[in-house]
């Protein structure tokens, strides 16, 4: 069982690597020790240096601004892997003039400037983002990323502009504007997303200024942004402009007429098509590499490392196989996620 | 592992049971739209000695 000085050791190391593990330590414990103080820091920890990168065949590596698995060393998302989706204008909203209005059936409105956010009680989110659309078609499985996102409750605010009775929807819009089309009338709208009352409570959702330590940057929402844990990239509105308390609902082309998803349910002996609104992170893991080494007795040494997450409920176990794998059992690797409730990449290697 | 082509696949088990599907399962082969997108995934690839 692995000492308390060794927990102790990998939990204040910000990049432990496995053979430094491995070399304190038996492989089975390590491999424990990974699962358990699987730190953000330390869940895709280096190979050895004699396992050679095996290449997919049927997936193409990424190209541009999004996670390349196969390269993936740390928890945290290098920034320039960081995948962005816009769908109308990318603006460019000046900081110094800034307000955040938060508007509606409150008591007391209020506009905020960016300075006075930054004032208010902080916290701090590390979390897995991902756009509802990551792994439709194989070459579209790096848009999903891990940051630590800083920013003040989102629910503290609302409760101090107190919520009207009847309200019952939250409606965030953003600076980002686009003329839309509706039944023949074009109307200039902005971006808006929405979500309950009680879910807006949630004292988890953030209004970000800061992720991975660094001011947001443009193309993600600068200056100010909704981080929403465990549900998906188009429910976290950039460059947010107001947040609205409403009492009918808000059915804006984000929420009624795109990001819709459409599914067959079976009822008795029919199948009903229901059409549901994105919101929360479904459960989801890949095989991000495989490694090899060299051949022995006919047979080659392989590992595969990857990834889960969800929507924060926690993971209990993962399991990897491979179709073609001789010898019997195939390997099962359980993990936990001790700091971001779920909502994580994990390491799910199996030997 | 032999030499020769493999396919590997993982999948995710979450503390109330439930379950990654596979793309045949209902809720991803009914599916019409492309996103969520949670589907076990595939990898493909090939050892040589």
């Amino acid at each position: 069982m692995p000492t308390n000085s060794m927990q102790t050791k990998v939990i204040r190391s910000n990049r432990l690597t496995r053979r430094e593990l491995f070399s304190k330590t038996s492989a089975a414990t390590a491999a424990v020790l990974l699962s358990q103080f699987a730190l953000p820091e330390l869940v895709f920890p280096g190979e050895d240096d004699d396992e050679e990168h095996v290449p997919f065949l049927n997936l193409p590596r990424v190209t541009r601004k999004m996670l390349d698995w196969e390269t993936l060393d740390s928890w945290l998302t290098p920034r320039d892997q960081v995948f962005d989706v816009h769908h109308y204008n990318v603006p460019a909203v000046d900081a110094s003039n800034y307000h955040l209005e938060l508007t509606g059936l409150v008591d007391k409105p209020l506009s905020l400037t960016i300075d006075a956010i930054r004032k208010r009680a902080a916290a701090e989110e590390l979390m897995t983002l991902e756009c509802s659309g990551n792994g439709s078609s194989p070459g579209f499985m790096g848009a999903v990323y891990n940051s630590r996102w800083t920013g003040t409750p989102l629910a503290a605010l609302l409760k101090e502009c107190g919520v009207k009775p009847g309200a019952t929807e939250v409606v965030f819009f953003g600076h980002d504007t686009k003329n839309e089309t509706i039944r023949k009338v074009t109307v200039e709208v902005p971006f808006g997303r929405s979500m309950s009352i009680e879910d807006a409570m949630n004292p988890r959702i953030l209004l970000a200024y800061a992720r991975d330590g660094q001011p947001l940057e443009r193309r993600n929402g600068a200056p100010l942004r909704l981080i929403v844990p465990g549900w998906y990239g188009i429910a976290n509105v950039k460059w947010l402009k107001r947040i609205e308390v409403r009492n009918r609902r808000y059915m804006g082309r984000f929420m009624g007429r795109d990001y819709v998803t459409l599914r067959g349910e079976r009822q008795g002996n029919e199948v009903v098509f229901v059409e549901s609104s994105v919101a929360r992170m479904n459960l989801k893991s890949i095989i991000a590499r495989v490694t090899r080494r060299p051949t022995k007795n006919g047979l080659i040494p392989v590992k595969a490392y990857g990834a889960a997450w969800s929507d924060g409920t926690e993971i209990a176990r993962s399991k990897f196989k491979s179709t073609a794998a001789p010898g019997g059992p195939l390997a099962l690797m359980r993990s936990r996620d001790p700091n971001t409730r779920g909502s994580s990449f994990l390491l799910v290697w199996a030997i | 592992m032999k030499p020769g082509k493999h396919t590997v696949i993982s999948r995710a088990i979450d503390s109330k049971g439930r379950m990654q599907p596979t793309e045949k399962d209902d809720e991803i082969a009914l599916k019409k739209t492309y996103w969520e997108a949670y589907q076990q995934i595939f990898r493909e690839f090939e050892l040589s000695t």
